[in-house]
């Protein structure tokens, strides 16, 4: 038995059908990224850890929970990275982009669940996912119906905290959410022994502001017209970014960047001058989940920017650092987290859309997309503003709704590819 | 399409190789292992065929660390929409 599957046997997974996941891993990556031309050398990094996903990074965690520290698994970006990393924990992304999982969730929930939440799930209880198998703990927050219901589920299996996110922005709703953060660090601080003083998640905050920054430079690359690297490849970082040890990652995209912007510098792009420029907002795309921006950019598009939780709002404003006390850095988290993170579970969430036309503006962009995972009640029903105003200041808006099957691919490549000519024909008269 | 995979024990060998190939002018890429090369997953180097002949000269004339080279015939299509 290979080192990996002996790691997978002792975490108690089952092999067999995570093979399965494991033999349609090469030939997805392989369509989705090997055929691109002109990738960027710094892709490699993050080709490597894909093509290990299950074998690399869960061999590390394992390495430093044996040094006595803990793995917290977290689903949401609501929840502050700083203080499990101030409690010396390690975040892990958890599975949930894969059709692959959701037959196992839909065994405990109703059919008619969002495929983020079935497949999270189902990850967890068909033990085919060694991060489900790793963490220690995981930590939930209420920002949807599903979710929290589906914790309770989990809750039987696993050690959970759940963090509860009031869904308005008043001031006494943040002074809930501050308060939240503070029971936080004693959760954190019961489970691993470990006090977090205000140094330590002073250090934390500056270690995550650094990713931040990192993946906000990323971005960045993305506004010239001169694009420098495909939306496949960021997505697949902004992903990367859940599971990764947070320094190393934010060294590579680093490293990366230094390559992009000499790209950019010498013209080179991965996309003909008049490809119509796409933001795509709506719902999370979790690992392997590459459909829409696959679709997107061989359809004759390019994304160039995700207004979402796998995007934007995963990076979006830096916390602010050199705290002098908990409660300054509480509401300093707060202030980022919950101020600014315009999730539509908030009532009501006119910011989100305010945000969708500033990016739209700073990255150029031709036309939105905005793709909502099926059974979203949230986003779909938010979509009503969403759309209407974007409409009226003038942008091309395309709606769609999907899951991780391939069943639709093709309808949806024939209505994004009408999209696109639509746009590519208001360009040219 | 032609390529070539180079097959590793660990990942840590496909580093080491990747960037000595690099050092050496030679491109590869770091990509999942094809199935039609080894049932575990894992990490490999995809070779373009152009770039073999360079590849054979680089390994008569360094010592690299490696499993195996296979030979595949690929097939990838950006427009298959079989995802994960």
């Amino acid at each position: 038995m290979d080192k990996n599957h002996q790691m997978w046997s002792d975490l108690g997974m089952d092999l067999d059908k995570h093979d399965l996941l494991c033999a349609a891993l090469p030939g997805a990556f392989g369509d989705v990224f090997l055929t691109q031309e002109n990738r960027p050398k710094g892709m490699d990094y993050f080709n490597m850890v894909t093509a290990d996903i299950h074998g690399i990074r869960p061999a590390e965690l394992i390495a430093a929970q044996k040094e006595g520290r803990k793995v917290i698994g977290t689903f949401c970006v609501f929840v502050p990275d700083e203080v499990i990393i101030a409690a010396n924990g390690i975040v892990t992304g958890l599975c949930g982009g894969s059709q692959f999982w959701v037959p196992e969730g839909e065994k405990v929930l109703p059919a008619n669940t969002c495929p983020l939440i079935k497949a999270s799930v189902g990850a967890r209880l068909g033990k085919t996912c060694p991060y489900f198998r790793i963490a220690d703990m995981f930590v939930g927050e209420t920002t949807c119906d599903g979710k929290k219901k589906a914790y309770e589920i989990l809750s039987e299996d696993v050690k959970m905290h759940i963090m509860h996110l009031p869904h308005g922005k008043r001031p006494q709703d943040a002074a809930a959410w501050d308060k939240e953060i503070l029971d936080f660090v004693k959760v954190m601080e019961d489970f691993t022994g470990n006090k977090v003083d205000i140094d330590k998640l002073n250090q934390a905050i500056h270690i995550v502001n650094e990713k931040r920054k990192a993946l906000q430079r990323l971005y960045n690359c993305r506004k010239n017209t001169c694009v420098p690297i495909s939306g496949r490849d960021v997505l697949l970082i902004m992903q990367i970014a859940f599971f990764d040890d947070p320094e190393r990652l934010t060294a590579q995209v680093n490293t990366l960047c230094d390559e992009l912007e000499k790209r950019i510098e010498e013209g080179i792009s991965v996309s003909p001058k008049n490809a119509p420029r796409i933001l795509l907002t709506g719902t999370p795309m979790a690992i392997p989940n590459w459909k829409m921006h696959n679709i997107v950019e061989t359809s004759g598009g390019i994304v160039v920017c995700e207004e979402n939780c796998t995007g934007t709002r995963y990076f979006t404003h830096t916390v602010k650092e050199n705290n002098k006390t908990m409660e300054e850095a509480a509401s300093a988290l707060t202030e980022r987290y919950f101020n600014n993170i315009h999730c539509a579970c908030f009532t009501p969430n006119p910011e989100r859309i305010d945000d969708i036309l500033r990016l739209a503006k700073e990255y150029q962009v031709d036309g939105i997309l905005n793709v909502n995972l099926k059974f979203c009640n949230l986003y779909a029903t938010e979509n009503y503003f969403v759309e209407r105003r974007l409409k009226e200041e003038g942008y091309k808006v395309l709606s769609l709704e999907t899951d991780y099957e391939d069943s639709d691919a093709e309808q949806l490549r024939t209505r994004v590819s009408a999209f696109l000519e639509m746009i590519e024909a208001n360009k040219t008269n | 399409m032609l390529n070539y995979y180079i097959l590793f024990d660990n990942h840590e060998q496909a580093i080491k190789m990747h960037r000595d190939l690099q050092n050496a002018g030679i491109d590869s890429v770091i990509a999942p292992t094809p199935r039609s090369a080894s049932l575990c997953c894992g990490v490999c180097l995809r070779i373009k065929k152009e770039d073999y002949q360079n590849l054979e000269r680089y390994l008569q004339e360094n010592k690299a660390v490696y499993r195996e080279i296979k030979e595949i015939q690929e097939n990838l299509n950006p427009k298959r929409d079989a995802y994960l």
